[in-house]
């Protein structure tokens, strides 16, 4: 064998290394990201009343379920075929000739297409599909938990279709692909979807709840909120910290592994993991510390974790780590600050996804705006600038917020929205699922003696109301406040001195 | 700030280049060393601050 022949088995054998390293990066990356969901998952069945736990689970795993099926069906193109959208080649709006339907990615998207399922010549596609599909996934989990205990589950179902497989992935398609109109005209830089993600997704959980109404209870008649907690903190607590986890699938999906074995953002910029992790680490570190220095608290604290993620995330290769961290505690500040305004607005989000997702993504974007201009692109694409950012966040904003609030009128209007009152007050769980989260807690036998699970008939509660619950017993602390005057109360008594 | 960011991607420091022209590196540390002392400070202010709150309503004083 001579020498040539000797070089290019080595050659055909690096680049089939190059391909399978590919392919089990973005594996992993997807599995990880599972991890989101099933922080997502916990979250908010913790977040929830005792009454609702399984309902907000069920709600997830059907986001979940069908986020992937509907982004094969049409997601997947969006992305491909909308990157300049609604402009056509001349910049005049046609909002049918715009879409890219001859191009070869928009082509290999389609759901019939050769490439969108099992090919031993295509080891790219699925994987990449996957990574996005999961990104999808995110969208809808991060809008759940805001509408919990009283949005009906077919209205969640179709919004979260809507906005996992149609909104986000426009935005993705203008602001996350070095052909986007929208990195291409104002230099927008996103790496790690602050925009894409987390504004869209923010602003559309505020485009629904304010179509949807606050939950039962929520407000006084004078204005003034109550504070609904969920029934399991711990819970909560933990699913923050698994979606923690779960992000780090999430952020190295956005790198791209290119055919010749270097990083490269989504921008063709190139990066590296490094850049990612200081960043990454930093910011949550900067976020958790924000929130601990306003609030003590360990909900906030672990929502200032995700919230300082996503404020360095638009330039998340690109910050000095320290900077990161500033940027990070700020985000976690704004956290709690930003979900006091929104419920003294009259919006009831339960878990302030829009202070986490929304506010943070917008600071994230404006952050790389004020820090990081001037900083150039690859090819036509102009380098970073304040302005690009602000107008790419006002975009991703309204791409969220206006399909949402028009999407939940309609819904409202023909009372597909929210479940009725009787369904709230009983809780989601008695009505509507046919198991239960805590037997122990007799939720069960207070449903209607003519309920039958769900699929074999509805609870109708007009025909039979549900029944009247019975005051609860007195609790410890109560039958301590009623005993008679000069007993004091145990754990009143000062403490025995030990010699 | 961004005076000069990099004009090009050769060199396997560009990013941290450019985080240098981001303002001065030292003054961006010791801002989040500062951050972490006015956190760690106001965090013992709250501690004494409930403690004794607590104290006073429970009558653990001497």
């Amino acid at each position: 064998m001579n020498e040539e022949a000797v070089q290019a088995a080595i050659d055909a054998a690096l680049a089939g290394h190059t391909t399978i390293n590919l392919e089990i990066y973005y594996w992993w990356c997807t599995g990880l990201m599972i991890a989101i969901h099933a922080g997502f998952l916990a979250y908010e069945m913790g977040a929830s009343r005792a009454k609702n736990a399984l309902a907000s689970g069920t709600k997830n795993i059907l986001a979940f379920a069908f986020m992937i099926p509907t982004f094969f069906a049409f997601g997947w193109w969006i992305y491909m075929a909308g990157y300049s959208w609604p402009f056509a080649a001349d910049g005049s709006i046609d909002l049918m000739g715009a879409w890219d339907t001859t191009g070869d990615y928009p082509l290999a998207a389609l759901p019939w297409s050769e490439n969108m399922g099992p090919n031993l010549q295509d080891q790219a596609s699925g994987v990449f599909w996957a990574a996005f599909t999961l990104f999808a996934c995110t969208t809808a989990s991060i809008y759940s938990g805001a509408v919990i205990e009283r949005i009906k589950l077919s209205a969640f179902i179709i919004t979260a279709v809507v906005l996992g497989s149609v909104l986000w992935i426009l935005g993705a398609a203008w602001g996350w692909s070095p052909a986007g109109w929208m990195v291409l005209e104002w230099g927008y830089r996103d790496v790690a979807a602050a925009g894409v993600v987390h504004t869209i997704a923010g602003f559309f959980a505020l485009g629904i709840l304010i179509p949807l109404g606050p939950r039962i209870g929520k407000y006084n008649a004078d204005g003034s909120a109550n504070d609904l907690r969920g029934h399991n903190m711990p819970l909560t607590v933990t699913g923050l910290m698994l979606i923690i986890i779960g992000f780090f699938g999430f952020l190295g999906g956005c790198l791209i592994y290119d055919p010749a074995g270097n990083w490269v953002n989504i921008y063709g910029v190139p990066s590296n993991l490094s850049a990612f992790v200081f960043n990454t680490l930093m910011g949550m570190a900067g976020g958790i510390i924000g929130a601990y220095f306003l609030t003590r608290d360990p909900f906030w604290m672990m929502s200032g974790a995700l919230g300082g993620i996503f404020s360095v995330a638009a330039g998340i290769d690109l910050f000095y780590p320290p900077l990161a961290f500033l940027i990070g505690f700020a985000g976690g500040c704004l956290i709690p600050v930003s979900a006091k305004l929104v419920e003294k607005m009259g919006i009831d989000d339960a878990v302030s996804a829009f202070a986490v997702h929304g506010v943070c993504g917008v600071w994230g974007l404006l952050a790389v705006g004020i820090f990081c201009a001037g900083y150039p692109g690859v090819g036509d694409i102009p380098a970073i600038s304040l302005a690009g950012q602000a107008k790419g966040a006002l975009v991703m904003a309204g791409l969220g917020f206006i399909p949402a609030i028009i999407l939940g009128y309609i819904l409202r209007i023909f009372g597909l929205l929210r479940v009725r009152n009787e369904v709230e007050i009983l809780g989601m769980d008695p009505a509507e699922i046919p198991s239960q989260a805590y037997p122990e807690f007799a939720i069960w036998e207070e449903a209607p003696a003519n309920y039958e699970p769900r699929g074999r008939g509805r609870p109708d509660f007009d025909r039979d109301p549900p029944p009247r619950r019975e005051p609860p017993p007195p609790r410890r602390e109560q039958i301590l406040d009623e005993r008679p005057e000069g007993l004091d109360r145990p754990r009143n008594r000062p403490p025995t001195r030990r010699p | 700030m961004n005076a000069s960011p990099v004009e090009t991607f050769d060199g396997a420091a560009a990013i941290f280049t450019f985080a240098a022209n981001q303002g001065t590196l030292k003054g961006i540390f010791w801002a989040m060393c500062a951050v972490l002392v006015i956190v760690v400070v106001s965090s013992i202010f709250h501690e004494i601050r409930v403690g004794s709150k607590v104290a006073r309503r429970r009558g653990f004083r001497d």
